[in-house]
């Protein structure tokens, strides 16, 4: 039997959404994809710059539309309403209706806004979109999203580009036994096995962008990752066996 | 005459259409362009004929997380 999540009336077999910020090149973010089998692809919206224009290997030519869904984020937003606009913005550019709502006013740490997310993707929900906004790992917060109708949170590990894994599990747990939408853990993923993690703990995928796009060997570490996520998922389905206060021993004591 | 693009004023001929501006700056297909605050839908371009001092912003797709 497959093991699937469903998510805006599709059925994706990947765990492993990619980020396709911080690439040396178009040619690397292709392998990447590639490498990770990823299905699920996010894109970020800019001002173009006049004096430097170059369409030649955009980051659109690496993406597959049979085989990937475009998810743009609202990057750079810092309210509700700049995030709505960039993903009305990102629709008519011709990236779809999928969205990635990122809130973040305050530039050291991004740290997602939540009051301004949950504004945002009530009326981006209205206005058709598949909404999936990046929070904190607040519980509360994720069943606030959940009741305005977005098709999955997106709870941090740890913020944007950090790489310190993850930071939020306890608050991730409860998210996961709480959600009826699935969970997406995103940023602050380093190692494949911050992102195993997010899988044992029951996420139904994860993001990664940073770890994957910066590493010496984009390909390797695109296959790392997808291994990770794989042996994440898998343990989880295989029922990992529970945490002990005290030792157990694996053969029996007496009989020496 | 004189519009401003992402805050900076360029000069261009008068009456030129929305389409004719995307051609003569190289830009992509994926652009998508603001008129004076009001997104300006992609059946429109070719219509759109731009006034003096119209305020433009042009976005394109990028990579990000």
């Amino acid at each position: 039997m497959k093991d699937t999540f469903k998510l805006g009336n599709r059925e994706f077999k990947s765990r492993l959404l990619l980020g396709t910020g911080k690439y040396p090149s178009t040619q690397s973010l292709a392998e990447s994809i590639k490498e990770t089998e990823t299905e699920i692809v996010t894109v970020a919206l800019r001002r173009v710059n006049l004096k430097n224009i170059d369409n030649s290997k955009t980051i659109i030519s690496a993406i597959d539309n049979q085989k990937q869904i475009i998810l743009s984020n609202t990057s750079g937003a810092r309210d509700a309403k700049e995030a709505i606009r960039l993903a009305h913005l990102a629709r008519e550019a011709g990236a779809g209706k999928w969205i990635k709502i990122e809130v973040t006013p305050e530039p050291r740490y991004l740290m997602p806004d939540p009051v301004e997310t949950l504004i945002a993707s009530e009326q981006l929900v209205k206005d058709g979109f598949i909404v999936l906004p990046y929070m904190h790992a607040d519980p509360i917060l994720a069943k606030r999203l959940e009741d305005v109708g977005v098709q999955a949170v997106m709870p941090l590990g740890s913020p944007i580009g950090t790489n310190k894994g993850i930071k939020t599990e306890e608050f991730i747990k409860i998210i996961i036994e709480q959600s009826n939408i699935p969970v997406i853990v995103d940023a602050g993923l380093g190692a494949p096995s911050h992102a195993a993690y997010a899988m044992e703990l029951g996420a139904d995928a994860v993001l990664v962008n940073t770890a994957i796009a910066v590493a010496e060997n984009v390909a390797m570490m695109s296959r790392s990752f997808k291994l990770g996520v794989k042996a994440g998922r898998t343990a989880y389905l295989a029922g990992l066996a529970k945490i002990n206060f005290t030792a157990s021993a694996s053969s029996p004591r007496d009989f020496l | 005459m004189n519009i401003f693009i992402n805050n900076e004023k360029q000069e261009t001929l008068d009456s030129i259409t929305v389409s004719d501006l995307i051609k003569q700056l190289g830009l992509s297909e994926t652009a998508v362009i603001e008129i004076n605050g009001e997104i300006l839908t992609k059946n429109k371009h070719q219509i759109t004929i731009l006034k003096n001092n119209d305020q433009l912003d042009i976005f394109e797709i990028t990579g990000g997380g």
